[in-house]
C-alpha cells in the first residue's frame, strides 16, 4: 500500500511509515540497542512530525522488527515510524538520510496500513551470505556436507548462555535443533581459503538460528574442526514472509 | 554488489581485525564514526595530540573534561585530537597475542606516533590503567627511559594535584583547567622546534632535546610541572624533607591555571554523541565550575575555586545547539552544585517551556538537600521521572558541622516532606563513614535520620486519600578517604578493619528498622544499602596521599596484574598488598596516619591557590564544631585562590567578590 493511510489512533490520524534501510560498515558492531538510540536521535535531528510515546519518557513511536546480531550487517533491514502528520515518503528518505551517521542508510520508505501485522509477524524469513574459512575442502566437498546436514532429520547445537557480568561463573548448556529452522542452504561460492553460503533461516518467537551455528555444523559436516572464533562473518541480505498470511 | 563487496568493511577499514572485533564484548568501544568525531589528515597539520581516559569507552566519554579538550584541540587547524581509551581485559589479551598497539579511535594511528598523548587522571584507582595505556602503546613505562621522538606523556585533572605517585611514569602534569593551557602548551611546542631545529612540530632528535624541550615548556607555560625538575629529600622517619627544583627558571611551586571568565570558553555545540551506552548519556551544559560552600572533606571544592558561573542565555542557547544537533533526549545542567547557579529556577523553567512538548527531560547534577532543590525536580519530572537523591553525609548536627555540610536535620525532613508530597516514592541517601571525629553515635545518628524520613513518608498526607506504596529508600554508604589540598589532608583514614566496622554498624542499625520510630512499628518498605568497598578506599587513601617512592608499587602492582582497581568486580587487594610488600612500603604509612602540623608534604610545591595556612585553620575550626560559611554571601575566609590565580568569584547575576 503505497498511498496516504491515516490511522485512527484516538481523535488523531497517524501514518505508518516502513522504512526500509542497511546497517553495515563499522555500524555493523553496534548492539540492537545502540542502534535504537542511534535512530530515534536521528528521527529528532530530522525533524520529521513523529509521534510520541505517552507517559513518564516519552519516546518516538517507532516499532522494530528483528534484532541484527552484533557484529552482522543487515542490507535491507525494516522498521515504522509512527508520524503525525503525512509527509512525501521521498522528503522523508532525504530528511532521515541527512540525520542518520554513515553506515546506516535509507533505502526506501513507503506507508503502510496501520493496522497491518506488525513487522516480526510480516517478516518470518531472514537470508544470509555468510563467508566461512573452507579449510583444506573444495566447493563440491561443501556441496556434499551440505546435501548430507540438510538430509539429517534433527541438527543439534549447543549453545551455552554466560549470565552477564560474571564471565565464567555459571554456565548454562542448552541443546538446540535447528533442523526446523533451516529453510534453505547452499553453497554461492568459493575463493581463496572462503566458502560463500547462502542460508535462510526461519524467524520465530519460539526462536531463531544464527548463522554461524549453521556454519559450524557444516565445517563438522564436511570434516573440519570447529572454525577460529570470529572468522564466521555473517550479512543479512534481506527479510521476507514464507508461510501464507495469517487469518 | 558481489559476494566480496558485502564482505568490505568499508573505504577507512578497520584499526582493530574483524575476527577480533567478532570476539570482544561491545566492540563498538573501539571503533569510532560517531556524529560529532573529527576527522583530519595527520600529514596536514603540526601537531597531533592524543587525548586518553585511562578507563573504558563507556567511562572516559562520560568525562566533560575530556570532551571540552578535545574540541578545543580540534578548534586549532594546525592541530589534530584524537581519542584513546582502556581497552578492556578481553580486548587487552587479544592486543597483546596478535601484537596489536593501542591507536587512537579516529585515525587507527598508534599512539606512539603521535607528538603529545594526555592521559586524564580523575580517580586514583585508574593509575595502574595509566601504565596499561603507555605499555599496550609501545611506550616505555619511565619517562626517563623513553626515546627522544616518543609522545610526551602529560598528565591532567584532579589527580594532577598530587600527582607524586605517577611522577617518574609522566614527562610532565599540568594543572588545572586547561582549555587555554594546552593552546599555549602547542605554541610553546611549535615555537621551541622552530627556534631549536627540529622545526616546527618536529620532534626532539636526542635525549638533550627531548630534557631542552621540557625545560622550554616548564619556563614559558605557567601551570607545567615537570617532575623530573625537582629533587624530593626525605626525613629519617619517612617525610619529606623538602621538593626543591633541580635547575634555575623553574618555579619553586607550580601554580595551577584558570579560565576566568567561562563565557569566554563556550561549550562545544557539537560534541561526539557516542552509539554505546555512556555512563551519562545525555546532552551535558556546564553552568558553573567551582564551589565554595566549603565542605571539608570534598578535594572538588577546594581546587576548582573560585566560582564562575556562565550566562542564563549562554547556557540555554548551548542547550538548543546540542539539542538541535546531537537529538539527545536528555540535558543535564552540570556543575559541583547546580541549584546554586543564580539563573538555575529561571532557566530550568525555559527549558522546560522550550523543549518539554518535544519529550526532551532535564536532569540536574548534585542536588541540593532542601525545598527549593525539590521544587525544581519536580517542575522537571512533568516532562521525564527522575530519581532523586540527597546527600546529608554525616548523621549528626555536631558532624555535619565539623565537615562544614550546611545541611540541617530540619532540611532533610523538609524537603523529603517535599519531595513525597511531589510525589516521589524512591529516594536515595548520600551518607560517608569514617569522618574526622566520628564516634558510634555519629553513625547511630546515619540510622534515626534514616527512620525519621521513613516517618515523614509514612506520615504524609494525613487525613487525606495516599496510595499505600512502600517507600523505595537506598542507603549510600562510602569510606572517607582523606584527600591533599583539603583542610582534613593531616587526618588518618582509619583502618580498613574499622571501616568494617563501622560500615556493618550502620547496616545493622538500618536492618533492625531504625533507632527512632518511639517503638511504633508498622510495615515499611525495605532499605536497600549500598556501600562503597572499603578496601577500595584504602587503596585510594594510599595514593591520594602517596609520595613518589609509591610508584614503584603502582608499577609493581600492574605488572601482577591489577587493572580496573576502581571496578568492583576487577580490584585485587591482594595484588596491591603483595606489591606493597614487594617494594618494601607501608601503607598504612600513608593512609592511617595522623600527620603532625608542620609535616612538608610530598604535594606543597603544587598549588590550587588555596593556601596551607587556610588549610590549616579550616581543620581547626572543623574540630571545634565550627562552621564556615560560603564566601558568595558572606565575607571572605581567606583562601587566597583569588591572589594566587589572579582569578575572582563571578556570578551570572553580575555580582561576584567583595
Amino acid at each position: 500500500m503505497s498511498g496516504a493511510a491515516p490511522a485512527e489512533g484516538g481523535e488523531r490520524t497517524r501514518y505508518r511509515l516502513r522504512v526500509c534501510f542497511s546497517k553495515t560498515g563499522r555500524l555493523r558492531y553496534i548492539s540492537h540497542l545502540d542502534f535504537i538510540r542511534a535512530f530515534e536521535r536521528a528521527v529528532r535531528r530530522s525533524g520529521l512530525p513523529v509521534a510520541y510515546t505517552e507517559g513518564f519518557s516519552p519516546a518516538p513511536r517507532i516499532a522494530y522488527g528483528w534484532p541484527l546480531p552484533v557484529g552482522t550487517a543487515g542490507l535491507a533491514e525494516y522498521l515504522d515510524i509512527e508520524l503525525m502528520e503525512r509527509v512525501d515518503p521521498g522528503e522523508a528518505v532525504v530528511r532521515l538520510g541527512r540525520a542518520l551517521p554513515r553506515g546506516l542508510e535509507v533505502r526506501d520508505a513507503r506507508y503502510v496500513s496501520p493496522r497491518g501485522p506488525a513487522l516480526m509477524v510480516e517478516f518470518d524469513t531472514a537470508s544470509y551470505l555468510v563467508r566461512v574459512p573452507s579449510g583444506l575442502r573444495g566447493p563440491e566437498e561443501w556441496r556434499g556436507a551440505v546435501e548430507r546436514l540438510l538430509a539429517r532429520p534433527t541438527l543439534e547445537v549447543t549453545r551455552e548462555k554466560e549470565p552477564a557480568g560474571s564471565p565464567g561463573k555459571g554456565r548454562r548448556a542448552r541443546v538446540v535443533d535447528l533442523r526446523p529452522l533451516v529453510r534453505r542452504l547452499r553453497v554461492r561460492g568459493a575463493e581463496d581459503g572462503w566458502v560463500t553460503l547462502f542460508m535462510e533461516l526461519a524467524l520465530s518467537e519460539k526462536g531463531t538460528a544464527r548463522p554461524e551455528e549453521v556454519a559450524g555444523l557444516l565445517r563438522e559436516a564436511v570434516g573440519e574442526g570447529p572454525a577460529e572464533p570470529g572468522s564466521v562473518t555473517a550479512v543479512r541480505l534481506g527479510l521476507r514472509r514464507e508461510a501464507p498470511p495469517r487469518g | 554488489m558481489t559476494p566480496r563487496d558485502v564482505f568490505d568493511p568499508g573505504p577507512s577499514g578497520l584499526p582493530v581485525p574483524d575476527e577480533v572485533l567478532a570476539r570482544v564484548a561491545r566492540p563498538a568501544r573501539y571503533l569510532d564514526g560517531e556524529p560529532g568525531a573529527v576527522h583530519k589528515d595527520h600529514a596536514a597539520v603540526a601537531v597531533r595530540f592524543a587525548l586518553a581516559y585511562p578507563d573504558v569507552y563507556e567511562v572516559g566519554m562520560s568525562n566533560l573534561g575530556l570532551r571540552l579538550l578535545y574540541h578545543y584541540l580540534n578548534r586549532r587547524e594546525d592541530t589534530v585530537a584524537e581519542r584513546v581509551f582502556s581497552p578492556w581485559t578481553d580486548m587487552e589479551a587479544e592486543m597483546r597475542r596478535s601484537g596489536l598497539r593501542l591507536f587512537a579511535l579516529e585515525s587507527g594511528a598508534p599512539v606512539a606516533a603521535f607528538d603529545f598523548l594526555g592521559i586524564s587522571l580523575q580517580y586514583e584507582l585508574t593509575y595502574t590503567n595509566v601504565l596499561g595505556l603507555l605499555d599496550l602503546s609501545g611506550l616505555a613505562l619511565r619517562a626517563a627511559d623513553r626515546r627522544p621522538g616518543d609522545p610526551l606523556v602529560i598528565g591532567g585533572g584532579p589527580c594532577a594535584f598530587n600527582p607524586e605517585p605517577l611522577a617518574p611514569f609522566f614527562d610532565l602534569f599540568l594543572l588545572g583547567e586547561a582549555e587555554e593551557a594546552l593552546g599555549e602548551l602547542v605554541d610553546a611546542y611549535l615555537a621551541w622546534g622552530r627556534a631549536a631545529g627540529p622545526g616546527p612540530g618536529g620532534r626532539p632528535r636526542s635525549a638533550a632535546e627531548r630534557f631542552d624541550l621540557l625545560a622550554a615548556l616548564a619556563t614559558r607555560v605557567p601551570g607545567v610541572y615537570v617532575p623530573e625538575f625537582y629533587d624530593v629529600t626525605y626525613r629519617e622517619d619517612g617525610t619529606v624533607r623538602a621538593v626543591k627544583p633541580r635547575r634555575p627558571g623553574i618555579p619553586d611551586r607550580v601554580v595551577k591555571r584558570v579560565v576566568a571568565d567561562l563565557d569566554a570558553c563556550p561549550l562545544p555545540p557539537d560534541p561526539v554523541m557516542p552509539f554505546v551506552e555512556t555512563v551519562h548519556d545525555r546532552a551535558v551544559v556546564e553552568v558553573m565550575r567551582g564551589c565554595t560552600r566549603g565542605c571539608r572533606f570534598c578535594q572538588a571544592g577546594m581546587i576548582y575555586r573560585p566560582v564562575r558561573e556562565r550566562g542564563r542565555e549562554e547556557v540555554l542557547e548551548t542547550a538548543r545547539r546540542i539539542l538541535a544537533g546531537t537529538g539527545y533526549e536528555e540535558v543535564s545542567l552540570t556543575s559541583l552544585s547546580t541549584c546554586d547557579w543564580g539563573p538555575v529556577a529561571d532557566a530550568v523553567r525555559e527549558l522546560i517551556t522550550e523543549h518539554g512538548r518535544k519529550g526532551v527531560g532535564l536532569s540536574l547534577s548534585s542536588l541540593r538537600t532542601d525545598t527549593f532543590a525539590v521544587d525544581l525536580a519536580s517542575k522537571i519530572q512533568e516532562v521525564r521521572k527522575t530519581g532523586l537523591t540527597f546527600a546529608p553525609e554525616a548523621g549528626t548536627p555536631r558532624l555535619r558541622a565539623v565537615i562544614n555540610k550546611g545541611v540541617t536535620g530540619q532540611d532533610l525532613v523538609e524537603a523529603a516532606g517535599a519531595a513525597f508530597g511531589a510525589g516521589w516514592d524512591r529516594l536515595k541517601l548520600y551518607y560517608m563513614v569514617g569522618l574526622p571525629t566520628e564516634t558510634d553515635e555519629d553513625l547511630e545518628g546515619i540510622v534515626g535520620q534514616v527512620a525519621e524520613v521513613q516517618e515523614v513518608y509514612e506520615s504524609r498526607g494525613e487525613g487525606k486519600m495516599v496510595a499505600r506504596r512502600p517507600l523505595a529508600l537506598t542507603v549510600s554508604l562510602a569510606t572517607f578517604v582523606p584527600k591533599a589540598h583539603t583542610p582534613f589532608q593531616w587526618e588518618p583514614q582509619v583502618t580498613l578493619a574499622e571501616a568494617e566496622r563501622r560500615l556493618h554498624l550502620v547496616r545493622r542499625g538500618l536492618s533492625r528498622g531504625g533507632g527512632g520510630s518511639g517503638g511504633r512499628r508498622r510495615r515499611r518498605g525495605g532499605i536497600k544499602v549500598d556501600w562503597h568497598n572499603p578496601a577500595m578506599s584504602r587503596i585510594e587513601a594510599v595514593l591520594a596521599r602517596g609520595d613518589r617512592r609509591l610508584a614503584d608499587a603502582v608499577e609493581e602492582a600492574w605488572r601482577r596484574g591489577a587493572r580496573f582497581d576502581g571496578w568492583t568486580e576487577l580490584f585485587r587487594p591482594d595484588l596491591w598488598d603483595a606489591a606493597f610488600q614487594a617494594r618494601g612500603l607501608d601503607p598504612a604509612f600513608y593512609a592511617n596516619r595522623l600527620r603532625p602540623e608542620d609535616e612538608v608534604f610530598p604535594w606543597d610545591h603544587l598549588s590550587p591557590g588555596v593556601e596551607k595556612a587556610f588549610l590549616s585553620r579550616e581543620r581547626e575550626r572543623a574540630l571545634a564544631a565550627e562552621p564556615t560559611p560560603d564566601c558568595r554571601w558572606a565575607g571572605c575566609p581567606g583562601c587566597g585562590v583569588c591572589e594566587a590565580t589572579g582569578a575572582v568569584t563571578r556570578l551570572a547575576t553580575g555580582g561576584g567578590c567583595r
